[in-house]
Parts: structure tokens; sequence; C-alpha cells
């Protein structure tokens, strides 16, 4: 009755949730240590990092990797500079496509991104440096100013609190 | 939350399910990798096209 336990069924479902996470705050760290590194280690003043700290805490990354993004970017702890880059290519069917990138190895990242363009029936462009050609997309909004304004709600009747009147229980 | 995102000026239409179908294989594998933070595209997937390449998955 080898590998009957809970555990045993639970471990590979869990590897695979870790993988995905661990990918995932990688990314998000990333983008911390930029916009530290860029604006600041404070996020009250340096809007992009309190932007991605919002980011890294909706999907629950722990306070100390956020701390420690923050740190990196300022310089306290040493490691790896990353820089942007952006790259254009064309997938299939023509259509454009945009990828915004934070590499701290420049050459490894486009043999990279131009394997995974080749691969699936698409071409990498330049890497952000046309500027021959303008970009086939250049708007950007706020998500929350595109909405309209929710209505304002009706101020509700005033209710002292303080004495509760006899009729309510407790 | 308020984010700022691309918006595409000009979109292209893309009708054919397998071509579809292509285009967000490629988008994931790009999202997949460890140095891109956000992919944008300028592809418009039609209703009732999204629903079939959707059923199939």
């Amino acid at each position: 009755m080898a590998g009957h336990s809970h555990w045993a069924g639970i471990k590979h479902k869990k590897a695979l949730i870790d993988a995905k996470r661990g990918k995932q705050w990688s990314k998000l760290s990333k983008a911390i240590i930029v916009a530290a590194k860029m604006g600041g280690g404070d996020p009250d003043a340096n809007n992009r990092l309190r932007l991605a700290i919002d980011a890294a805490k909706a999907v629950s990354m722990p306070k100390d990797n956020i701390q420690r993004a923050i740190k990196r970017g300022t310089g306290e702890i040493e490691g790896a500079s990353f820089e942007e880059v952006l790259y254009e290519g064309y997938g299939p069917g023509g259509v454009a496509i945009l990828c915004e990138i934070l590499t701290d190895n420049r050459n490894r990242t486009a043999a990279e991104i131009r394997k995974i363009f080749d691969i699936s029936d698409g071409k990498l462009g330049g890497a952000g440096r046309s500027p021959w050609r303008p970009a086939p997309m250049t708007s950007a909004r706020s998500r929350a100013s595109s909405r309209s304004p929710a209505p304002p709600r009706p101020t509700p009747p005033f209710r002292p609190r303080w004495p509760r009147p006899a009729s309510s229980p407790r | 939350v308020s984010e700022i995102s691309r918006i595409p000026k000009n979109t292209v239409d893309v009708a054919d399910p397998d071509t579809a179908r292509k285009i967000l294989k490629l988008m994931n594998r790009l999202d997949d990798h460890d140095d891109v933070q956000s992919v944008t595209s300028n592809f418009n997937i039609p209703e009732p096209v999204m629903a079939q390449v959707g059923a199939e998955e």
C-alpha cells in the first residue's frame, strides 16, 4: 500500500500550483524592482511602485518578497539589473503582437522570444526600436476612467445609534 | 483598480477558428515566458468563432 497517503495524492497537484505561482511572483517582483529603481522605494511617492505592489498583494505575494524586491530596486540588496524592452511581432493572420519585457539579459530573451514566435507561425519584428514605423498600438487609457461613474447613492435617513430605541432587542 | 493598458487603434478581424486558436496559443506561450510582463495584440475574434474555439477546449 505504498503511496496511498493523502499527501501522496496532493503533492502532485501542489507542485503544479506552486510552480505557476512562483512564476507569477517572479514576474511581479521584477516589476517592483524596476519601479523602485526608477522612482524610489516609497510607494506613496512612486505611483508605479504602488501599482506594482497592489498587483503583488492581489495574488497574495508575501510581504517579505515585496520588501526584498523594493530593496533590490533601490540598491540596498545586490542583484541583477533589469531593463525594459518592447518587442513587436506578427502572429498568424497578420495580427500585431506587442510584448512588454523586463530582462536582465537582452540577448537571451530575444532568442527565446523569437523562438516562440517561430514555432507559432509568427514573426518577431524589431525590439521596440523601429521609429520609422508607427507602433500599431500607442494609445493608453485608464481602465477605470473608461467606465461611467456610478450614480450617487441616496442618503439613508438619519437614525441615532444611541440611545437605542426601547423596542430593539438587546 | 485602475491601470494603464494598451488599446489598439485599429483591429484585425480573425474569422478562421484555426488561426484564432494559433493566435491564442502564441499569446499564451509568450505570457508564460519568465521575462514577459504583458502581451497585447490587436486581433478581434468575433463571438461565434470564439464560442467555437472555446467549446473545443
